[in-house]
């Protein structure tokens, strides 16, 4: 599904990522955890194709083709997912257009027609009653005054309508208490199988009690330096990162 | 007869005068039956209930048209004759006035009429105006909104699609008694090669309502001068208006609104998009007479550049003689907001189709504050055609 291989990203005139090397097979969950300023965010930004995020080296394979190639839109079109950790509030463009108007552009890049007006509100209710959201957020500007945990369901809703074949979810239990983390990792949940891989990027062990990853990796310095399975996540909840820092020095 | 202004007159600093003063103001004729026919057979049908006149170069064209009671035309030629004591209230006589008054004046010497609508105290109208060019003309507008009285008035203007050499000198004047509420909702669409020049003169009498929104998207260049006078006491003033630009269209907006009432109220928003090669300018003028009481004004002004060598310029004032006032105003210029594009983006949304959405969602800012839904629903329409892309993203769709 994904392959990347010594990756090397520039932000801001600063190399964040500086030779990172990263196997996903299809059906797999990976956790990306690590400290402050690691690089995961700047990972994630890099595989949807964020402007300002300068890929100086190495190669990232999606599905046998070059990611890094390809514009952002493309890589969304393509299957490629990315739930902010910060979603953008646009006042004025409302929910449900958002994501028909997301829909339609991926069926067409399938070659497939626009969905139906029916069929498409029938699969939105269903979404949004498993993310246990009101459907009066549909017609609210998108994120347009939502609370933290809104925004972060909302990005889900998105994800289950699409139905990626690679979701990168940068850090989306930040700022969920304990009852939304459930139903966000519900949704997630709800979305694994044998053709789909999530990378999720995260802080802490908290999300994975609910979501159990496949791998776990720890990324310091712009480089994963160590990786296991969910023990690892344990681990690093109880220890902290300086261990594996030190470890990999 | 006042001097056309020139761009050393503060009030005109960024209007297109040079187009303006190539216009032959004084060639008038009386538009043929076959261009008034060709203007008014492509209009869309009537909305059940609402009357509708149509001027065509100023000139009433009594067949498209259904008058009501309350709404007749006064062709005796000389423009609205109410203007120069609207203009007095203004209680202005510097060099600045004169200027401003300038096209005001051309329209009440070659003006073939006056469309005249008077809504009775206590009275409803809902009435369409069409205000078509197929030459050049003069229309002179006057209403009276009585005591207590409703208006809707929808007012669009368009031109000839066939015609190489067009202008428009309009002067509408209002005047709102106490406790009448007008909705007026202006689409300029004139064609690429029409000059347009307007004189608005408002007065809102005790505790009258305006709720005015206003398109601008057409033309080779526009300048509306508008003059507002809250002149009774706890009058409301909302003053929406969206320009968008493109190529080397100019469109330069002066409203001086003078508050000479205690409570009075004034919420003024502008979102102006530029393009290509065009230029903007919105100058909001916030007067509060001396001696006034509780007067509330708030200002917001914003301008999005997209893209091209576009160029806006906008320019807040207050100008307060008055002790116990509240006034807010601001104003920024900004362009696309690079989150919300790659936002857009990461969903697939096409660049051409995410830049339309946000520059919806920009001007939705003012078409979020019309009243009437289904006003509302018209005017988004017409700006849908404009952002292609962005239709379904219209406030009422779910």
């Amino acid at each position: 599904m994904l392959e990347i291989k010594d990756l090397r990203t520039r932000v801001g005139g600063r190399e964040v990522l500086g030779g990172l090397n990263l196997s996903v097979n299809p059906g797999e969950v990976h956790a990306i955890m690590g400290p402050n300023g690691s690089g995961k965010s700047t990972l994630a930004y890099t595989l949807a194709g964020r402007p300002g995020y300068e890929v100086t080296g190495g190669s990232v394979s999606y599905q046998g083709a070059d990611l890094l190639a390809l514009a952002p839109e493309e890589r969304a079109q393509a299957g490629v997912f990315l739930g902010f950790q910060y979603p953008v509030e646009i006042p004025g463009v409302n929910n449900v257009y958002l994501l028909k108007a997301a829909l339609n552009a991926a069926r067409k890049h399938r070659g497939l027609p626009e969905v139906d007006a029916f069929e498409f509100l029938t699969l939105v209710r269903e979404k949004m009653k498993l993310m246990q959201m009101d459907e009066a957020f549909l017609s609210r500007g998108v994120n347009e005054g939502f609370s933290g945990g809104e925004k972060k369901r909302n990005e889900i809703l998105q994800m289950l309508v699409l139905e990626p074949s690679l979701a990168l979810l940068d850090e989306t239990d930040s700022g969920l208490d304990i009852d939304a983390l459930k139903v966000v990792a519900h949704g997630v949940n709800t979305l694994r199988s044998p053709e789909r891989s999530i990378v999720l990027v995260t802080h802490y062990q908290r999300l994975l009690d609910y979501i159990t990853p496949d791998y776990v990796h720890v990324l310091a310095r712009g480089r994963i330096i160590k990786s296991g399975g969910p023990e690892l996540a344990r681990e690093l909840e109880a220890r902290g990162y300086d261990w594996v820092i030190a470890e990999a020095a | 007869m006042s001097a056309l202004p020139s761009n050393r007159d503060e009030n005109w600093k960024y209007a297109n005068l040079r187009a303006l003063a190539r216009v032959r103001f004084d060639d008038t004729t009386i538009p043929s039956a076959a261009d008034v026919s060709a203007l008014t057979d492509a209009l869309p049908d009537r909305q059940h209930g609402t009357a509708r006149v149509v001027l065509v170069d100023g000139h009433l064209a009594a067949g498209a048209s259904s008058l009501t009671a309350g709404v007749h035309f006064d062709s005796t030629p000389g423009g609205v004759a109410a203007a120069d004591r609207i203009a007095a209230a203004d209680a202005r006589s510097d060099a600045a006035a004169t200027a401003d008054r300038h096209f005001a004046s051309l329209n009440q010497r070659y003006s073939p009429g006056t469309l005249c609508v008077e809504v009775p105290a206590g009275g409803q109208l809902d009435l369409e105006l069409w205000l078509a060019a197929t030459y050049i003309g003069h229309p002179s507008v006057r209403i009276q909104v009585g005591k207590g009285a409703r208006l809707s008035l929808a007012e669009r203007m368009l031109g000839s699609a066939n015609a190489s050499a067009l202008a428009s000198n309009l002067h509408l004047s209002i005047d709102c008694g106490a406790s009448a509420r007008l909705e007026l909702t202006r689409v300029q669409a004139f064609g690429a090669t029409h000059q347009h020049v307007e004189t608005l003169d408002i007065t809102l009498g005790q505790a009258a309502e305006c709720h005015l929104t206003q398109v601008t998207s057409g033309g080779h260049s526009s300048r509306s001068s508008a003059f507002v006078t809250h002149s009774g006491r706890a009058s409301r003033l909302h003053w929406n208006v969206a320009m968008l630009a493109r190529q080397t269209q100019v469109h330069d907006a002066y409203v001086r609104i003078s508050h000479n009432a205690d409570e009075a109220h004034t919420v003024q928003r502008f979102r102006g998009i530029g393009t290509e090669r065009s230029r903007l300018a919105f100058n909001g003028h916030m007067y509060v007479g001396a001696g006034t009481r509780d007067v509330r004004t708030e200002q917001s002004l914003k301008g999005l550049l997209a893209g091209g060598e576009a160029e806006i310029d906008l320019r807040p004032q207050l100008e307060i003689h008055a002790d116990a006032v509240q006034a807010a105003h601001g104003a920024t210029l900004g362009k696309l907001d690079a989150d919300m594009l790659f936002y857009l983006l990461s969903r697939g949304i096409p660049p051409a189709q995410a830049e339309s959405l946000l520059k919806w969602a920009f001007i939705s800012d003012v078409l979020r504050h019309v009243p009437t839904p289904a006003v509302r629903r018209q005017v988004e329409a017409l700006l849908a055609d404009l952002l292609p892309g962005s239709a379904a993203a219209r406030s009422e769709v779910a």
